[in-house]
């Protein structure tokens, strides 16, 4: 009996501890998901935000690719000390070169890294416009903005941590975790909200779980620095240890090395029929300038596999010094750092691996945003003429209003920005930014003026009308249509645009449907039925169902 | 077109199927309508059900080893239980607003499945 009691005592503790745990970060946790899960998908909304730059098409061959990049590295990138050539792929379709320019004592003594997207056609360097672009939003979701790092990495740590016990108490607190599996029952109120609540936790909690301790991971050198001051005197000494490649140095003296187009032949004689993701050469024209070039494809989780060659002699270097390097440091707990910190960023996935991560991620956006939902819920259902609404239940409705609504408003506002702000702007990827918090600030203040319901009315009504538009207005504006992307087989840009219309559809259709089921049975200047003159009370009870079935 | 990976994809969608049949909540909740004999739990009583329950985890582990057969381990776990949880998704959905009782979906499953296995056969 007692064992009862303390099992029932310790589960109702832990489900104040999932309550609590799960509202107070709540609204920052829906962010860090909501941009966290955007970024699996950060290349194609880079693509997307800058329509300018061309997809290359298909019948350019990885030479003659390299021809037109090293033609213009070898005009524009003199006495670079490092040079690469990234060629295209499913994700990014774009010929990129990068080059390192020497340090300048005018320039802080910093060396100044050039990126620059290559037209194929005409071997000429295309300017697109500034954007923040996927990148930016992707890296919102644990580093913030407008705040040092080093604070922003301590909070979304904190958050992951209150999410972490969130999962973990939820788990304790339910029950039947297997028998639910499957279970939704639409049209039940607070219990369709719980059953999508457990549907959104339960499904993809693997996901749920590896993404959270793995983002606990990603940042416990600043959220526990202890681990390392505790053993190394100086933090810089245990990153040199863990991260960093015993890559050789530039010797000073010279010695031509190969070009592109020399070393391109031995690297697909080691790779015969692999395609690659980039080819570079570090202190190009020095005695120790080396290649390195990476496959296209994954091996694994771990990453592109390498080839590294001599510069000098095209003969393969070999990666054993690297390989020892690598052991040394990776005995147990830095190899399992990197295994979850792979999992977590996916960089490995494919592109239905990709979307199965997407979709897992907004199952977790979803499940912040159902259990913000459901705590408002819950205690609504308790209000009454003897107990009306508490000042933090209001708090709470009218916040997930124009948190949760006002999200998807603001992140199509970004997008928005990037199509209407001028090209030539300064400045102009930071005010694609601004542009997004200005407006979620907007949201989070408007429910202030309205009811909750209203609000979320409302702001779901916008964000959908602002997602249809985007493809029309960014046909207006860059000349790009959809049709044009289905001929031009350009599928990134396409199911981009496509995305943003249904995406709109769906928001609209929710924002309809919240007004069907909160708007009254009916209004008090409505006559449906004559008061009963017979003061009868059978009749009166009768006559009051009625006008209820009625106006149902 | 990759036979094995479909094959796999669809053993996964079986089990979970066959899973969410033999739970006993969606009998009670959604089924109420329907006699025991019209629902295949109520076939499938005590040690049919058991049975069932056995070869549903055994398709899904079979699915899982094709899955990392596919690719390696990591990558084929990662994808296994991705597609679970997308599986198990619309499949909770199509429970809930259609009451289909997964046969429908368990018998069109089923022939998807000798499909791609005679073809993979063939292949």
């Amino acid at each position: 009996m007692s064992a009862e009691l303390g099992t029932s005592h310790f589960r109702q503790s832990m489900t104040w501890l999932h309550t609590w745990a799960g509202l107070v970060l709540g609204w920052l946790l829906y962010f860090m998901f909501l941009t966290g899960t955007l970024g699996y998908f950060d290349d194609e909304i880079d693509r997307w935000m800058q329509p300018e730059v061309p997809g290359v098409k298909a019948s350019y061959s990885q030479a003659d690719l390299t021809k037109i990049a090293e033609q213009y590295l070898q005009n524009h990138a003199v006495a670079a000390s490092f040079v690469r050539i990234e060629y295209p792929d499913s994700r990014t379709p774009f010929l990129v070169v990068r080059w390192t320019e020497p340090a300048a004592p005018e320039k802080d003594g910093r060396a100044k890294r050039v990126k620059r997207y290559l037209n194929p056609e005409t071997g000429e360097a295309i300017e697109p416009r500034e954007t923040a672009g996927g990148r930016t939003l992707y890296r919102l979701h644990y580093a913030l903005h407008y705040m040092p790092r080093s604070i922003a990495y301590l909070i979304t740590s904190l958050a992951a941590f209150f999410m972490l016990l969130a999962l973990i108490t939820g788990i304790v607190i339910h029950r039947r975790i297997f028998a639910d599996m499957f279970l939704f029952r639409p049209g039940k109120k607070q219990r369709s909200w719980l059953d999508m609540h457990n549907l959104m936790s339960v499904l993809p909690l693997p996901f749920h779980l590896m993404i959270t301790y793995s983002g606990l991971v990603f940042l416990m050198f600043t959220s526990m620095p202890w681990v390392m001051t505790a053993s190394y005197e100086d933090e810089d000494d245990f990153f040199d240890l863990v991260f960093s490649q015993p890559l050789p140095e530039a010797s000073g003296v010279s010695e031509a090395s190969m070009s592109f187009s020399e070393i391109l032949p031995l690297v697909e004689a080691q790779w015969p029929n692999e395609p690659l993701s980039h080819i570079e050469i570090r202190h190009p024209d020095d005695k120790n300038a080396f290649v390195r070039a990476f496959k296209s494809d994954y091996e694994g989780i771990d990453g592109r596999e390498e080839l590294r060659l001599s510069a000098l002699t095209g003969e393969p270097l070999s990666l054993a010094v690297e390989h020892e390097h690598q052991q040394e440091q990776g005995k147990g707990a830095i190899n399992l750092y990197f295994l979850l910190t792979n999992l977590h960023e996916g960089l490995f996935a494919n592109t239905a691996l990709r979307w199965l991560y997407f979709i897992s991620g907004l199952l977790g956006t979803g499940m912040v945003a159902t259990g913000m939902i459901l705590w408002a819920k819950m205690r609504r259902q308790k209000v009454n003429k003897r107990s009306p609404a508490s000042k933090g239940l209001v708090l709470v409705e009218k916040l997930n209003a124009g948190a949760i609504a006002g999200l998807l408003v603001a992140i199509a506002v970004y997008f928005m920005a990037n199509r209407l702000l001028p090209v030539a702007m300064d400045n102009r990827a930071s005010f694609e930014v601004d542009a997004l918090f200005i407006a979620l600030a907007c949201c989070l203040v408007y429910p202030v003026f309205r009811s909750a319901t209203k609000a979320w009315v409302e702001l779901l009504i916008l964000a959908g009308v602002l997602y249809s538009v985007l493809p029309p207005l960014s046909w207006v504006l860059t000349e790009r249509t959809l049709l044009d992307s289905w001929l031009n087989n350009d599928w990134v840009m396409l199911s981009v645009d496509l995305s943003f219309i249904f995406v709109g559809l769906v928001l609209m259709g929710a924002a309809l449907k919240i007004r069907r089921l909160n708007a009254p049975l009916y209004k008090p200047s409505d006559k449906i039925l004559p008061k009963p003159v017979i003061a009868n009370k059978g009749v009166e009870a009768a006559s009051s169902l009625s006008v209820q079935e009625g106006a149902k | 077109m990759n036979l094995s990976l479909i094959f796999a994809e669809l053993l996964a969608i079986q089990g979970l199927c066959l899973l969410s049949l033999i739970m006993k909540k969606h009998q009670k909740l959604l089924l109420s309508g329907l006699t025991e004999t019209q629902t295949l739990q109520g076939v499938l009583q005590g040690r049919g059900r058991e049975v069932t329950r056995w070869f549903a985890f055994g398709l899904l582990l079979l699915s899982a080893i094709l899955f990392v057969q596919q690719f390696d381990i990591g990558i084929g776990l990662t994808y296994f239980l991705g597609w679970l949880t997308l599986v198990g998704l619309v499949l909770s959905f199509l429970i809930s607003y259609y009451s289909v009782l997964g046969l429908p979906i368990i018998l069109l499953n089923t022939l998807l499945l000798l499909v791609s296995w005679v073809a993979f056969i063939l292949q």
